[in-house]
C-alpha cells in the first residue's frame, strides 16, 4: 500500500471525500497543491490519448493506470509537475483524502533537506520520460 | 570534485554507455552533449547538454540502461558512483530513503 510510505502522516486527521462513480477525483490541469490517498475504491488514470473516449467502468488498457484502494494518486506528477497531466476517474464509489502538498513537504524537511528534492528530481525525470515515451 | 566522481571526457560519437549495460554511475554534462539514442540508434530521442543531471532513476532502481548514449562533439562529464548515491540514502531516515527508492523504481 503507497500509503505506507508515508508512515508520518495521520491520515485520521485528514477529511474524506466520497466520490461517485464515474465522477472525476482528479481533473487535468488541476493544481498538484494537494495529493489524494484513494482509501476505499477503484479509480483508473486513462490514457491521455483516449482522454474522453474512456468509460470509467471499461476495464484498464494497457496504457491506463488503475489504482486501488491505498494507493496515492498521480503521486509522480504531484511530485515533479505545477498541475496534473491526467483525469482520475471513479470506477466505483471512492473515498479519498486530500492533503497538501506544502504539508507533506515541511513534514519531510524536518528530517532530511535532501529527500523532497531529490524525490522532485526522480519523479520529474521520469514523468518527461513517459510523456515521451523515452526511458533513460 | 565530490569524492566518488571522476570526469571523462568522450570524443565524438564515442558511446557513454550501451542499452542493456547495468547502471552503476549517473552522470553531469560539463561540455558538449550526450544524445540518446533509439533502439537502432539512429534517431537521438534526447539530448543532455552542460549542467544537465542524468541517470540517477536508473541507479537506484539498479537497473539496466535502456538506451545508448553516445557523445555529440567532444563532451566531458562528471561520473558519480552508484555509492554516493546509497550512501545519501543511508544517511537519511530510512521512511525517506524508501520512498525514494519506491518512486525510482517506477521508472
Amino acid at each position: 500500500m503507497q500509503a505506507d510510505l508515508l508512515p508520518f502522516i495521520d491520515w485520521s486527521y485528514h477529511p474524506r471525500q466520497i466520490i461517485a462513480p464515474e465522477a472525476r477525483i482528479i481533473t487535468t490541469g488541476d493544481p498538484t497543491d494537494m495529493l489524494f490517498l484513494l482509501e476505499e475504491g477503484e479509480a483508473l488514470a486513462p490514457n491521455a490519448a483516449r482522454r474522453g473516449q474512456h468509460h470509467p467502468a471499461d476495464a484498464a488498457g494497457a496504457d491506463d493506470i488503475a489504482y486501488a484502494a491505498g494507493a496515492l494518486l498521480s503521486l509522480l506528477e504531484m511530485l515533479s509537475l505545477d498541475a496534473y497531466r491526467h483525469d482520475v476517474l471513479a470506477r466505483e464509489e471512492c473515498r479519498v483524502i486530500g492533503i497538501n502538498r506544502q504539508e507533506i513537504k515541511a513534514m519531510w524537511d524536518r528530517d532530511n533537506r535532501l529527500a523532497w528534492p531529490l524525490s522532485c528530481s526522480i519523479a520529474a525525470t521520469i514523468t518527461q520520460r513517459r510523456q515521451t515515451r523515452f526511458l533513460m | 570534485m565530490p569524492q566518488n566522481s571522476t570526469y571523462i571526457r568522450l570524443f565524438h560519437g564515442e558511446a557513454l554507455f550501451r542499452v542493456g549495460q547495468m547502471a552503476r554511475e549517473f552522470y553531469m554534462v560539463k561540455s558538449g552533449a550526450i544524445y540518446i539514442l533509439d533502439e537502432k540508434g539512429v534517431v537521438a530521442l534526447k539530448q543532455f547538454h552542460a549542467g544537465e543531471l542524468f541517470g540517477i532513476p536508473e541507479v537506484l532502481a539498479q537497473g539496466q540502461w535502456a538506451n545508448t548514449a553516445i557523445a555529440n562533439g567532444i563532451t566531458v562529464l562528471t561520473r558519480f558512483d552508484a555509492s554516493h548515491l546509497f550512501r545519501s540514502l543511508d544517511q537519511m531516515p530510512e521512511t525517506q530513503s524508501d520512498f525514494i527508492r519506491h518512486i525510482a523504481s517506477l521508472a
